[in-house]
């Protein structure tokens, strides 16, 4: 709370947030705030909207009711089918970059390119700076060498490494992570967190990862959430969310098959 | 999302940006050159097809030496251009429902939104562009092979005299019968463009790789059908 | 180019060693009647309006050209007469199993390739059930009777809608119109028709089956099995075409 002190708003603010397909509600109510150079992990079990929630945030999904506040403008007021909207969702983006559950790179480009292109369509950039700049990405996730591949050639974890060069291409202000350790071996999950922690101690990132590996967030989370079926179940400081006692957070934690959250 | 919105908001991005230049090459000679080999098999058996149907329509009542008239009229102001629309359609329309449709459920599409890129300014814009002015260019092209072939057939398979066959020829096929057909090329390179590019768009993520099978299928049918029936409609508006 | 060649007539050797497999499927069972008629019905309701939207601007469009060529010499009345062989023969025919292609055969290609990317073909061969016999045999057989059927309805669409250009809209004696229409018809066209049908049909319901079963590389490899059917079997429909043309010529039918 020191940054309202300072005037400075917080990095995310979600603010009575609801979103429903058809009359499946995914979002019921959800507030939160993720404070500037935190990292928060989203946990939750699968189809509980933790997708929905991270494309709430950069305006992929608008939201049916209440405010998405990043770095103070909503998000949520503005409509992607309306062409001056549009413009103002494409400048609020630019302070975004995404890790894609499956990397989501393009296919037809090398990974060289693929880094490079965030920085090709937004700045002004010369050929040598540019390439500098992959190579220092490229090295940054340990794949110094990769350059001239194409996506199809690498494996799981590669692609996901350099979707990752991607997303930080343009040393965004927040990084949002879709489900970064989900098919991946435990050492190259560990690989990933460590790379997440890295980036944030090094480049003051702020991190927003939804995940369904308590590990994880054990691991590199400094706020944790729990959604489940649509409500945000708990949320706060990692420590103080580890010493709580609630049902579905312990049930979560433990791998048990007996608590509020029910999947059969 | 209707296809009248998709329409719109293509026509707002095809019309007030310039199209990225390598997206632009890269998918007019993936159209244009790719399509060449198919459509110059197709357009020659085509060619020899119409001569031959209109001999043996015509030497039923001793009307053969026609045969320049009917491969002109039939060949050059119909069958050419619709045809490298379907065949061409077919081919470059899957292509583009399929990329595109792979894009959207390996989230490719989305990737470029959060980068601040419209997708419709990079991704549809340039294919628009390529492929409707690819389309003409292979229709003209069509209509040379497809003459080629009708004359060959005509000359030294039918033995249909092979200055008769060439006077009627230019008596019936003029200038405006060549244009017509670019026109006719620019409307249908438009519209399996928008067609495919919709239907590839359209794709989610949670369709997979079946909703890649369902946007190709719904191009190459739509887009062909399409054609068809526009090219009924501009040829009632451009002969009668 | 030699490559391309050699390339094109080893991808012949395999459909047609496909086929043969396919033909001895079909002759030892088990057979899947229920899944082939499903599938029969489905396909026949998709195929339905494209290839009736495909076809009748073909009759108005021949109209259309042939009522300025033929009144040039004051012979309208006789349009009728090259109008009917062109689209029983010629016309229907083709173009429905083109649409076929497009609509049955990419469809087919797409849903055993879906199957194929997705593990669900290994699937059924570690469950024991042939995929031959289970997926390929249904859809080659729905394909093979609904083309002959399509081909029927296409044909009479076609006459309609050349009728109405050449008669309502081009003003032709009607009376002329109708005496001259089957005066070139033979029955020989209504085979021909039919059994063309029969054959691309059945070409497109294997070459469907041959590339689902090879599709590889995913989601994009999807896409282009089902591509790649409608092109192939295009190209197989144009060349059996001017080669039954030209046969048909040769013996004077």
């Amino acid at each position: 709370m020191s940054e309202q002190a300072s005037g400075r708003p917080p990095a995310i603010v979600l603010d009575s947030v609801s979103k429903a397909f058809g009359s499946h509600v995914v979002l019921d109510e959800v507030s939160l705030t993720v404070r500037h150079e935190s990292i928060m992990v989203m946990l939750g079990p699968s189809g509980t909207g933790k997708s929905v929630l991270l494309r709430c945030l950069v305006g992929l999904l608008r939201p049916d009711k209440g405010r998405v506040l990043v770095f103070g403008e909503d998000v949520a007021r503005l409509d992607p089918e309306r062409p001056r909207d549009r413009e103002e969702l494409f400048r609020i983006r630019r302070r975004f970059g995404m890790l894609f559950q499956d990397g989501a790179l393009f296919d037809d480009m090398t990974v060289g390119e693929n880094v490079a292109f965030p920085m090709r369509m937004h700045t002004s950039k010369s050929e040598a700076e540019i390439r500098a700049s992959v190579d220092d990405k490229l090295r940054r996730v340990g794949l110094p060498k990769a350059a001239s591949k194409f996506p199809s050639e690498l494996s799981g974890g590669m692609r996901k490494r350099v979707a990752f060069a991607r997303a930080i291409a343009l040393e965004p202000d927040i990084v949002l992570c879709d489900e970064p350790s989900s098919g991946l071996d435990p050492v190259m999950s560990a690989t990933l967190d460590e790379l997440i922690l890295e980036l944030h101690r090094t480049l003051g990132m702020t991190f927003v990862v939804i995940s369904h590996d308590t590990a994880e967030a054990r691991k590199i989370a400094d706020t944790i959430g729990l959604l489940a079926k649509g409500k945000l179940v708990t949320y706060g400081p990692t420590e103080q969310v580890l010493r709580s006692n609630h049902p579905a957070l312990r049930q979560f934690f433990e791998r048990s098959t007996d608590g509020p959250i029910q999947v059969l | 999302m209707s296809f009248f919105w998709f329409v719109r908001h293509a026509l707002v991005a095809q019309f007030t940006r310039v199209p990225p230049l390598d997206q632009f090459v890269r998918h007019m000679v993936d159209a244009g050159v790719g399509s060449i080999g198919l459509l110059t098999l197709l357009i020659f058996f085509a060619g020899l097809s119409l001569a031959v149907q209109g001999y043996a329509a015509f030497v039923r009542f001793g009307g053969q030496e026609f045969l320049g008239l009917f491969c002109g009229i039939g060949g050059i102001r119909e069958l050419y251009p619709v045809m490298a629309a379907v065949i061409c359609g077919a081919r470059i329309g899957a292509n583009l429902a399929a990329s595109l449709a792979n894009m959207q459920i390996s989230e490719q599409v989305e990737a470029l939104e959060v980068m601040g890129i419209d997708p419709m300014n990079y991704l549809v814009a340039p294919r628009l562009w390529a492929v409707s002015l690819a389309m003409p260019l292979l229709c003209a092209y069509a209509d040379v092979v497809g003459l080629a072939a009708s004359y060959l057939a005509a000359v030294h398979q039918l033995g249909v005299n092979p200055g008769n066959f060439m006077a009627q020829l230019r008596g019936i096929v003029g200038w405006e019968d060549l244009a017509a057909g670019v026109f006719k090329g620019v409307a249908f390179g438009w519209l399996v463009a928008i067609v495919a590019c919709y239907h590839g768009y359209r794709s989610a993520k949670r369709d997979g790789a079946e909703g890649v099978g369902i946007a190709t299928n719904r191009a190459i049918v739509h887009s062909a059908v399409l054609c068809i029936v526009l090219n009924m409609i501009l040829s009632a508006i451009l002969y009668v | 180019m030699i490559a391309g060649v050699r390339r094109f007539f080893a991808l012949l050797g395999e459909i047609l060693s496909f086929a043969v497999e396919v033909a001895r499927c079909m002759i030892q069972g088990p057979r899947f009647w229920a899944e082939t008629i499903r599938l029969a019905d489905v396909l026949m309701r998709r195929c339905l309006i494209p290839v009736g939207l495909a076809v009748a601007p073909v009759g108005a469009v021949i109209s259309l050209q042939g009522v300025s060529v033929f009144r040039m010499f004051g012979a309208d009345g006789i349009l009728s007469s090259m109008l009917a062989p062109a689209i029983f023969r010629q016309y229907s025919p083709a173009l429905a199993s083109v649409m076929v292609a497009a609509q049955a055969g990419s469809s087919i290609a797409a849903r055993i390739g879906t199957m194929k990317v997705r593990g669900q073909i290994d699937a059924l061969a570690v469950m024991s059930v042939d995929p031959i016999r289970y997926v390929v045999v249904p859809g080659f057989v729905a394909c093979l009777f609904i083309t002959p059927l399509l081909n029927i309805l296409t044909t009479a669409l076609g006459l309609v809608s050349g009728w109405f250009f050449a008669v309502p809209v081009s003003g032709i004696n009607p009376g002329a119109f109708t005496a001259n229409l089957y005066s070139q018809v033979t029955l020989v066209d209504l085979w021909v028709g039919i059994g063309k049908c029969f054959f691309f049909g059945g070409a497109v319901g294997l070459i469907a089956g041959f590339l689902g079963l090879r599709t590889t590389g995913g989601a994009a490899g999807v896409g282009k099995s089902a591509n790649n059917t409608v092109v192939y079997t295009i190209i197989l429909i144009l060349v059996a075409d001017y080669l039954v043309s030209m046969l048909l010529l040769e013996l004077g039918l």
